[in-house]
């Protein structure tokens, strides 16, 4: 796994994982890597120590599947701590090891393949057109742990280190460069020689800035003008974009403040117990499974970071096995939000609340907005055709009011944005709005209104309810599939995993007794397929290892 | 329990809150040694008997830090026996120190406290002390933190106050306080500030714009409104109130209140230490309130302070002659009035601060100083005074003429 070779007294470490196109961090990754750095730090007649790879690319982070080990049922907040500390401890020993140490990249280096460079004291890469250097955690509802958000910042400051952190983006080599987070971009063939050549030319250092006496955070503590504007843009920015639903930005914030303010030992500590807090919740562990984990087929090998969290190339490559019946599994559970949009809106649920709700829990735009945006005259097609497929009590209840809305909409020729008029008004020139006149007259206001969290209920459960339909149906059978499908298929929120996790997380048994009672409350549709009664009481579950912790 | 008197108090006048102010050359310090030297001076105040000091400043750092009260009453040649004592209730600051003085003059632990306030804000800017609020992560998430002119957005689309509406409120302010001015309506209470040659800096509250009209204010751009959506202080705002679709941004530097520099005292005691100083006493505290409400709508807490207030004094609403609503935002206003269902032409009818400004740690003293002169005035009876606070809160006082 670790070649190390010594040239004129400067030690060569090259990481070479067998097996892998990319070495990926594991804790065998560690021993290894601490056995070899151990040898060679220790080694009097060795000034310099070179850590590079033999593959084309450096390091493309942490193996995902520890995650889960993370969260397991035995395991303590503290413990899973300690476990993801590692990789920090490593590279703190890397860099407090008392020689310099210089990083050099042929390629791409992401999360904790970053966090290992910065732990560097020089950083060198190849100017590798599609190498890729970035801190996306924050995507997966993790936070970095190994140092990269007590590193990052006291190199190029709190303010620049927050867009970083939070959105996660990835920098070409020399964007990198310009940033400040690697020192010198060199052609690939004289990467060895650039890294070479820092160490004989001195001018590496065998101590990190930050161990210095007298270091200075650049810009200033959170309370300089800068970096308390942008801690306060940033706080709003990401909670309004969250609804409070992700923990991982606030999180990463907390790291960039109070991290900041200490000594980088206790730094590192603190950003270990706020990773910790993430990885044993409910988020994290959903969205590593299905953003991570959904793409499998048994000649793969094990899915690696940087191609999983690209979404433009998974929805290429993702086969979601759907039977072919009367709607798709994505139609059916897209237009069930849309139509428990329309049915609160005929219960008099004024129409804000409506909206507001939807994207409070997560989805991009309220139902109301997306059946403007589908085309009522497209909704009112689809709701016949589904009134035709579906019988029972759960049915009627489903279609018969709203599907009066959607005949006097088409009636009056209101298709929503394509004839600019809809649930929405489409002002030239202007933004659009409900159109609450309109409204008004068709729908009496009701006198109590209900709380934005039972609203939020009714639009999550009526695409709960509808996904649960499709299993039953047979129309999807294998969960992370469903739920990967969900959230690209029509940006089922992130956070809850998918529909089959969501309903994990709140418990078979629990989800089968609460849609009762909605059923009874708010009428049938809300009842749940007899085969999930049935399987309610033996323990089943739609994730094999579905996890029962919650965050 | 014993009766706090307020027997005089003295204000500088308001200067504009820029370096180009007429007080930007006015340390702090001077402001609030100038308030009270007068303060001593025109009543002859043997300042041996005055306890405390207790002054609001909302920006304690820099200059206005370590105990300006006490310092500056050393500066203004007061007894070595009076202490001093800042305090922080925001915007609130004026009008809480009048309260805690009239607590310890009830609670008989002093005879004379000296209230009121202090705030250079060319010199100190706003927000020089930091805070968490909004800064730290794990509490601006957990508050749902938003600035106060987006409240103030929200609470003018919450109850549909119009642009048209908070302008003309604007403008109304402007006017009366002009009237103010003209008619001498200030003359008792307000005195000069002095510079080194014992010029006179400013003798008049210079942010007012006498024939400030509508069509003036309309092309001013709503202040708030890219903020709203960039920073998303807009849907923090309707995660609270989820009934709205978005947020009318109305206000702007010209109906909110003015950033200016000033200081005011306030004169507070016992009957008994009033007679033997030979002085009289203009008016008696009846009652105060302070009181917390939801944050992320911040500024509607004045009615529900008021309301603790009359409910403490065992009044209601139409027993109070005069109304002093710091003018923090013109919907701040419109929404007090409403909610109280108060006769307009009782409140603020001096102007307020969107025309004279708002010094923030003064102001509370500063408009009940108005209020006093305006009952005498109009030889009125009773005075509400409140003013809206950031984090939620609300303070109130009512004074009764004697």
């Amino acid at each position: 796994m670790i070649a190390s070779r010594i040239q004129d007294h400067i030690a060569i470490l090259t990481i070479d994982m067998p097996g892998r196109t990319m070495n990926v961090l594991t804790p065998d990754f560690v021993h290894a890597f601490r056995t070899a750095f151990d040898a060679v730090a220790m080694d009097a007649d060795v000034v310099g120590i070179i850590i590079t790879s033999g593959k084309a690319s450096f390091i493309a982070g942490a193996d995902l599947s520890q995650m889960q080990g993370m969260a397991a049922c035995a395991v303590t907040a503290a413990t899973a701590a300690q476990m993801s500390a590692i990789y920090g401890d490593l590279f703190r020993h890397i860099e407090t090891g008392g020689k310099p140490v210089v990083a050099a990249a042929p390629g791409t280096a992401l999360g904790g393949g970053l966090e290992l460079m910065l732990a560097c004291h020089y950083r060198v890469a190849a100017d590798n057109p599609g190498a890729r250097f970035g801190l996306p955690e924050v995507k997966l509802g993790l936070l970095p742990v190994a140092g990269g958000t007590q590193r990052l910042p006291r190199l190029v400051g709190i303010a620049a280190a927050i867009p970083f952190l939070t959105e996660g983006y990835e920098l070409t080599a020399a964007a990198a460069r310009s940033a400040g987070l690697i020192h010198e971009v060199v052609p690939a063939d004289r990467l060895l020689e650039a890294a070479q050549r820092a160490l004989k030319e001195g001018r590496v250092k065998a101590m990190a800035p930050w161990d210095e006496k007298g270091f200075r955070l650049p810009g200033g503590d959170a309370y300089a003008a800068a970096n308390q504007n942008a801690l306060s843009f940033a706080n709003a920015s990401l909670h309004a974009a969250t609804h409070g639903n992700y923990p991982a930005p606030v999180a990463i914030l907390r790291c960039l403040y109070e991290g900041t303010k200490l000594p980088i030992d206790k730094a590192l500590k603190l950003e270990q117990q706020l990773f910790a807090t993430l990885v044993q919740g409910r988020v994290a562990q959903s969205m590593v499974r299905t953003l991570f984990c959904a793409r499998q087929s048994a000649d793969e090998p094990p899915a690696m970071l940087a191609r999983s969290l690209d979404y433009v190339r998974q929805i290429g490559k993702t086969p979601i096995v759907v039977k072919d019946d009367y709607g798709s599994y994505t139609t059916r559970c897209v237009v069930a939000y849309m139509r428990e949009g329309m049915r609160l809106l005929v219960d008099g649920v004024t129409p804000p609340l409506i909206e507001n709700a939807g994207t409070a829990l997560g989805l991009p735009v309220g139902p109301l907005a997306l059946a403007d945006d589908f085309g009522l005259d497209v909704m009112h097609h689809i709701a016949h055709f589904f009134r035709e497929k579906e019988r029972g009590a759960w049915a009627d209840d489903r279609h018969e009011r709203v599907n009066a809305l959607l005949d006097q909409l088409v009636l009056e020729r209101r298709f929503g944005r394509k004839t600019g008029a809809g649930f929405y008004a489409y002002p030239a020139g202007a933004a659009k709005h409900l159109d609450r006149a309109y409204i008004a007259a068709c729908v009496p206001a009701a006198k109590m209104q209900p709380t934005v969290a039972q609203v939020k209920e009714r639009l999550l459960y009526a695409q709960l309810v509808e996904a649960a339909r499709c299993w039953a149906d047979g129309v999807i059978g294998v969960a992370r599939e469903a739920d990967l499908g969900a959230v690209l298929g029509w940006a089922f929120p992130s956070w809850l995993g998918g529909p089959m996790a969501a309903i994990d997380g709140i418990g078979v048994p629990a989800f089968v007794a609460r849609c009762a009672a909605l059923a009874d409350e708010l009428g049938q549709r809300f009842a749940v397929p007899q085969s999930l009664r049935d399987a309610a009481g033996s323990g089943f579950c739609f994730h094999i290892e579905c996890n029962r912790r919650h965050s | 329990m014993t009766t706090a008197y307020i027997y005089d108090h003295v204000r500088t006048p308001r200067g504009r809150g820029k370096p180009d102010g007429s007080l930007h050359e006015a340390t702090s310090v001077h402001l609030a040694r100038t308030v009270l030297a007068s303060l001593r001076d025109r009543n002859q105040l043997d300042t041996g008997h005055v306890d405390d000091v207790i002054f609001g400043i909302v920006g304690p750092v820099g200059e206005q830090g370590q105990c300006l009260p006490r310092v500056a009453a050393i500066a203004a040649g007061y007894s070595e026996r009076t202490a001093g004592v800042q305090i922080n209730r925001f915007c609130g600051s004026g009008l809480e120190s009048v309260n805690m003085a009239a607590g310890k003059i009830a609670a008989g632990a002093a005879d004379f406290v000296v209230a009121g306030g202090c705030e250079s804000m060319s010199r100190v800017p706003m927000l020089s002390d930091g805070g968490a609020w909004a800064v730290d992560p794990a509490i601006a998430f957990a508050s749902n933190f938003i600035p106060q002119g987006i409240s103030a957005d929200l609470i003018a689309t919450k109850w549909g106050y119009t642009r048209g509406q908070v302008d003309e409120f604007a403008v109304q302010s402007h006017a009366r306080a002009a009237r103010a001015w003209a008619e001498g309506r200030f003359a008792g209470s307000v005195i000069a500030v002095r510079g080194v040659l014992g010029q006179v800096l400013l003798d008049r509250d210079e942010t007012i714009r006498p024939g400030c009209q509508r069509e003036d204010l309309m092309t001013l751009k709503a202040s708030f409104a890219e903020l709203g959506v960039k920073a998303g202080f807009d849907s923090l705002a309707i995660a609270r109130y989820p009934e709205l679709e978005r947020i009318e941004h109305v206000h702007h530097a010209g109906n909110s209140s003015g950033v200016v520099d000033g200081a005011c005292a306030v004169l507070i005691g016992t009957r008994a230490a009033g007679d033997a100083a030979g002085l009289k006493a203009r008016a008696r505290i009846r009652s105060f309130a302070e009181i917390g409400s939801e944050p992320t709508i911040m500024l509607t807490a004045p009615s529900f302070a008021a309301e603790k207030a009359l409910k403490r004094a065992g009044m209601c609403p139409t027993d109070i002659d005069v109304y002093e609503v710091n003018e923090a935002f013109a919907a701040v206003a419109l929404r007090f009035i409403d909610a109280l269902d108060l006769d307009p032409a009782r409140v603020n009818v001096n102007g307020g601060a969107i025309a004279m400004g708002h010094p923030l740690g003064a102001t509370g003293a500063m408009i009940l100083g108005t209020a006093l002169d305006e009952l005498e005035r109009i030889d009125g009876s009773n005075a509400l005074v409140t003013l809206c606070i950031g984090a939620g809160m609300g303070v109130a006082t009512i004074i009764e003429r004697v």
